[in-house]
């Protein structure tokens, strides 16, 4: 029956495509359309012809009337919304608007976990980042510096959410927009060190590597004019920077850094408890990039044994400390032990976080190639795995783009993978 | 009164290719630029309007001897003067890595001269 139904559809679409009758139709569309958003204007008959121009060049009529619908939407919206873009900047009405929304949008990024968030409520939140970043796209200056300092708090918590959510991307653009505002902020304003700080780190995580360690350099020395060597402050700022050098290849000496920092917050008067467990697996990472395999499994257990107690066996900072210890013996070639745990941090990610969430997809990466160092001499294991790469990097391709470090480095196992079948 | 311009990425994109078209003396119309920056129709022409309102953008349609037979005429835009000068500062604002990519700012030096 449903074929049945698809069949009639697809020869109506077919006919109507025969017969011209979609082109004629999406004429009268854009006519309403133009109607709808500029009225009889002189301006309104000049983009009717304009969308009759571009009309001509789409191929297809089916493409002709979908582009009409589309400015139909376009055009209902303007109407509903009473006006093209939205209130105008300026004025004491929009200065009200802009005093309640940054209110609101102030509490909404604190602490934040996207990765578990229900599907309703991270809706909330992407159009909360929406709305930020309009208010963050109004003209540098235009935004009085009282509310700026509710607003880049409140985008420093969005950008580390967002980060933390892998969506890297969104968060560097949220930071570039709010650095513009930061030149009418007093110099050395903190809510400014955190912007900076945070868009170095969205950089980092694309892979800028050489670049966000020159910003958070000059960063570091910004801070420790402002607030001094010792201020407990600056502590997020040199976890990320002693991280950017881990990234640049100076492990030694990040190790180094890791470990003095550990010491001095253990010595601090306050708990530090988040940053100890950032700091923690951090080290873990930077001891196997010495070259130190077993130093590095060893303090990933701990980080797991002690995020497991404080935080929760299901919670996402755990999974990611198990997938990074899995990450480890997997690059190590114990593709035997990675397989095991790996394919528990799968089990578990999949039952806990959202289907779409990237991380997902580094650990399918990490357990195909384990899989592959765990029976290395077997050649249907090997295309197995190879088969499972390039689903991964299909997906990562396209939803981190073809460019993001991860998926350079799912198309690195690929190869090596693929080559070693292609020896056999 | 024009409707101060309110900058988001779209507009960024549209302003990259029309100082690229400014640098080599040519107009762009409506189709080109949603092609080239993939900006959808209506948000296009939203953002050419807002652009004209603001008098950094000037229109005027395709001379009818130009005008190949059987297709509609295309709209033309020329980036202005004072568009030039906003566009760029604009851009050195918020996208100083495009604007250096893709428009050199100052003049390229006379080739041969001592």
């Amino acid at each position: 029956m449903e074929v049945e139904v698809l069949v009639g559809i697809a020869a109506g679409v077919l006919s109507a495509e025969m017969c011209g009758v979609f082109a004629w139709l999406a004429q009268i569309l854009v006519r309403w359309s133009v109607r709808l958003s500029y009225g009889r204007s002189p301006r309104g008959v000049s983009r009717y012809r304009e969308h009759i121009h571009d009309l001509h060049r789409i191929p297809f009529q089916l493409g002709k009337i979908c582009y009409a619908f589309g400015l139909l939407g376009r055009g209902l919206r303007d109407r509903m919304l009473g006006s093209a873009g939205g209130p105008a900047v300026g004025g004491e009405q929009d200065a009200m608007y802009l005093s309640a929304a940054a209110g609101a949008l102030g509490r909404v990024f604190a602490g934040i976990d996207l990765r578990i968030l229900p599907g309703d409520r991270l809706k909330e939140v992407k159009r909360a980042a929406a709305q930020l970043m309009d208010l963050l796209n109004r003209p540098a200056g235009a935004v009085d510096p009282g509310i700026l300092r509710v607003l880049l708090p409140a985008t420093s918590d969005a950008t580390l959410a967002y980060i933390t959510f892998r969506n890297e991307r969104y968060a560097l653009q949220l930071a570039e927009a709010a650095l513009a505002h930061l030149r009418f902020l007093p110099a050395g304003s903190p809510e400014g060190f955190a912007i900076r700080r945070n868009h170095a780190y969205a950089l980092l995580q694309l892979g800028q590597k050489e670049r966000a360690a020159d910003l958070l350099r000059s960063l570091r020395r910004d801070e420790r004019m402002v607030l001094g060597a010792d201020d407990y402050e600056r502590v997020e700022t040199e976890r990320v920077y002693v991280w950017s050098l881990v990234e640049t290849g100076h492990a030694d000496q990040a190790v180094r850094m890791f470990r003095a920092l550990e010491s001095r917050l253990r010595r601090a008067p306050e708990m530090h408890v988040a940053q100890l467990k950032h700091i923690e697996c951090m080290l873990s990472w930077a001891l196997w990039r010495k070259g130190d395999l077993w130093a590095a499994v060893a303090s990933y257990d701990r980080v797991i044994a002690g995020r497991a107690l404080e935080l929760g066996a299901d919670h996402g900072d755990t999974f990611d400390a198990r997938h990074s210890k899995g990450k480890v013996l997997a690059q190590a070639g114990e593709g035997a032990q990675a397989r095991v745990i790996l394919a528990s941090v799968l089990a578990d990610r999949k039952r806990i976080q959202r289907k779409k969430y990237p991380d997902i997809l580094e650990t399918r990466k990490y357990l195909a190639v384990s899989c592959y160092f765990a029976q290395p001499e077997s050649g249907r294991v090997a295309r197995q795995s190879a088969r499972e790469l390039k689903r991964v990097l299909r997906r990562q391709v396209r939803t981190r783009g073809p460019d993001h470090p991860d998926t350079c480095d799912t198309r690195r196992w690929l190869a090596t993978i693929t080559n070693s079948t292609e020896e056999r | 009164m024009a409707e101060p311009i309110r900058v988001r990425g779209a507009l960024l994109d549209v302003l990259e290719l029309f100082l690229l078209a400014f640098q080599e003396k040519r107009p762009l119309y409506g189709w080109e630029i949603k092609k080239t920056t993939r900006v959808s129709g209506a948000s296009t022409y939203r953002i050419l309007d807002r652009l004209e309102d603001a008098g950094w953008v000037s229109g005027h349609w395709e001379d009818a001897c130009a005008q190949i037979p059987g297709k509609p005429p295309r709209r033309y835009y020329d980036l202005t003067g004072a568009g030039e000068v906003a566009a760029r500062e604009l851009l050195a604002e918020r996208r100083p890595d495009a604007l250096r990519r893709s428009v050199p700012v100052f003049p390229e030096p006379l080739q041969g001269g001592a």
